[in-house]
């Protein structure tokens, strides 16, 4: 099992260094000279040339490129031109944020996506098959950004029901401090027994996560239903039946568990998918995440920010991606994990 | 092949999503067609008297934004450019995919391997996020925004039609044309590509839906199409600072993008159930 994860990961190598260097070169088509940004237009020339050979700039592109690997291997990517701090700070401050959010909003999608996957497969056919059908179609549809303005009219507007944007009000977290652990503050706030604050950052929490788990919520619904029915047509279904076991019992031991594997994949596809999508929620929620940061470092032509968040991204998105094979040899024991593939 | 052709039609005709979905396509395409005759008004028209006037006031039908244009005349224009986005990036993006999956699957070996690999990379990176980056550094506007997703939407095209063809290569007809002696050529485009070609069509349609909410979503961060340009999600962006005293200003334009999404997928949908009846999708 080690070897296989480790394998895995090996094959992480060559996509990372692929994207890096695609990164890389991108940045030097970028308008603009770092130099000149980083010292201003009216900078004399000395200090121009003083601040390249520093930085490496004036070296053959290749060298630079193994400068910058070397860099980021050390865990620094660089000064952001907006926030004025390491990059790497402002990743650390960010990511939590991002990070509470999108597996709120998996978890919400996975919690009632597979149960109601599972009521409708069994009820194939009926009214309540057809209806979530069209809902699941609807619920891809709608494009999240306009989603959460309309939760934003609807609950902030009119019900005043969602507190308001942001992580938490601020009066909150200055009346009732807590320490920042991990980050995330669901957990900080529990941690420190401060309910106060827990139940702020909830309520400001629950609406960008339902916004954000609703495509998530569709794709798992979906393909929940479609993996059963493929299941069910299996002969060992038909031989548990015959067994005389309860129904309940051939739905959750042989069906179920021999169902998830396309369930997995989705669930990783959509984790990919939550993370792009946190660009256009932060923004309109004003979470502090990774996203809007994202979003701003792409607006101001902050190369070094955008080469962090695109790295943490692409890191994230392959952690998920590793993860979920490793679940799937721990879920269909038909799958040999030293191989990667079905057995026979 | 016109049997099957006659078979897929009639089984698409007697599905109700399909032709639900049919329906609203060619609507919009009507829509878009006829855009400059059936639109109200000029969509780039000032009315400062009806500013954010609210549906129905003095014939505007879905009311006005806030220099009083008309909103239904820019969804009816707004619908030229998304069906032009959308279907020029699904065509171009499956196309090239097409050409290097075919290509890198009869080459094989090296060639294959350098493909694959270069697929992985394009695909490690969250795809938002990448055609946001593309946009930045190719700059702002909608014909970028095009070159953007056909680089984020062409590599898993390239592989399923590579996963094709190499499942098409094993069949008999083209071992027989190869006995035959056929040049490998004709084999490609006579044997191999018309048969792998219904995975990729049927996977561009139901991608359709998904490219226009990526180009909207972009347009919506100030990265795609720019003012005054009634574009869907431009007009959604701009609609924000007006929530609380215009809630038809955002509505309806969120409501078209899902309408023209929704008309899609349901259409894609039916059509794979009908090209795969085994994938029971719902």
């Amino acid at each position: 099992m080690i070897g296989f994860i480790l394998r895995r990961a090996l094959l992480l190598i060559p996509t990372l260094i692929g994207v890096t260097v695609i990164a890389f070169f991108l940045s030097h088509v970028l308008p603009g000279d770092p130099a000149r940004l980083a010292l201003g237009l009216n900078a004399p020339a000395e200090q121009v040339a003083q601040f390249r050979r520093n930085r490496g700039l004036d070296e053959p592109l290749h060298q630079q490129y193994f400068l910058y690997l070397k860099d980021i291997l050390r865990g620094n990517f660089g000064t952001s031109l907006t926030s004025k701090r390491p990059v790497i700070k402002d990743i650390k401050e960010y990511l939590p944020a991002t990070l509470e959010l999108t597996v709120t909003s998996l978890l919400l999608a996975i919690i009632t996506g597979i149960p109601i996957g599972i009521i409708v497969a069994i009820n194939r056919g009926t009214f309540l098959d057809h209806a979530m059908r069209g809902l699941s179609l609807i619920g891809i549809s709608f494009p999240r950004f306009w989603l959460g303005l309309v939760l934003l009219l609807v609950f902030y507007v009119h019900l005043d029901v969602y507190p308001g944007l942001g992580r938490i009000d601020p009066n909150v977290a200055l009346n009732h401090p807590f320490p920042r652990v991990t980050g995330f503050y669901l957990v900080d706030t529990a941690l420190d027994g401060n309910w106060i604050a827990f139940k702020n950052s909830l309520n400001h929490l629950l609406l960008p996560a339902f916004c954000l788990s609703l495509s998530a919520l569709a794709r798992i619904v979906r393909i929940t239903r479609s993996s059963m029915l493929d299941v069910m047509r299996e002969d060992y279904v038909t031989t548990a039946r015959a067994k005389g076991l309860s129904e309940k019992v051939v739905v959750v031991k042989h069906i179920l568990r021999n169902a998830l594997n396309p369930v997995l994949t989705i669930i990783g596809l959509s984790f990919g998918y939550a993370m792009g999508g946190t660009i256009l929620i932060e923004t309109i929620f004003a979470w502090p995440g990774m996203g809007r940061y994202a979003f701003k470092a792409v607006s101001n032509l902050d190369y070094s920010a955008i080469m962090g968040v695109a790295l943490v991204g692409i890191f994230g998105f392959a952690l998920v991606n590793l993860t979920i094979d490793v679940l799937y040899v721990a879920v269909d024991p038909r799958i040999d994990y030293m191989e990667g593939h079905r057995k026979g | 092949m016109s049997k099957i052709r006659y078979h897929f039609i009639k089984k698409l005709i007697s599905n109700p999503s399909a032709v639900l979905g049919l329906g609203l396509i060619s609507l919009f395409l009507i829509v878009a067609l006829l855009g400059p005759f059936i639109a109200p008004q000029d969509p780039y028209k000032i009315n400062f008297e009806y500013k954010l006037a609210p549906p129905g006031t003095d014939g505007f039908l879905l009311g006005t934004d806030n220099y009083g244009r008309d909103i239904l005349t820019r969804l009816i224009y707004g619908t030229r450019i998304s069906l032009l986005i959308s279907l020029s990036i699904t065509a171009i993006s499956s196309s090239i995919g097409l050409l290097v999956g075919v290509f890198s699957a009869y080459m094989g070996n090296l060639v294959d391997e350098v493909v694959m690999r270069v697929t992985e990379i394009f695909m490690a990176i969250p795809p938002f996020l990448f055609a946001m980056i593309i946009v930045v550094v190719l700059g702002p506007g909608l014909f970028n925004v095009v070159i953007a997703l056909v680089l984020v939407w062409w590599p898993p095209y390239t592989r399923l039609a590579r996963s094709k063809v190499l499942s098409v290569k094993q069949e008999t007809f083209v071992e027989a044309g190869r006995a035959l002696g056929m040049p490998t050529g004709r084999i490609v485009l006579k044997h191999i590509v018309p048969n792998s070609l219904s995975p990729i069509l049927v996977q561009a349609t139901m991608d359709v839906g998904g490219v226009i909410l990526t180009a909207t979503g972009l347009s919506f961060l100030g990265l795609g199409a720019q003012r005054p340009t009634p574009e869907w999600g431009l007009m959604v962006s701009l609609a924000r600072s007006y929530l609380e005293i215009a809630w038809w200003y955002p509505i309806f334009p969120g409501l078209t993008i899902a309408l023209f999404v929704f008309s899609f997928n349901i259409f894609g949908d039916a059509v794979r159930d009908i090209v795969d009846p085994r994938l029971t999708s719902f």
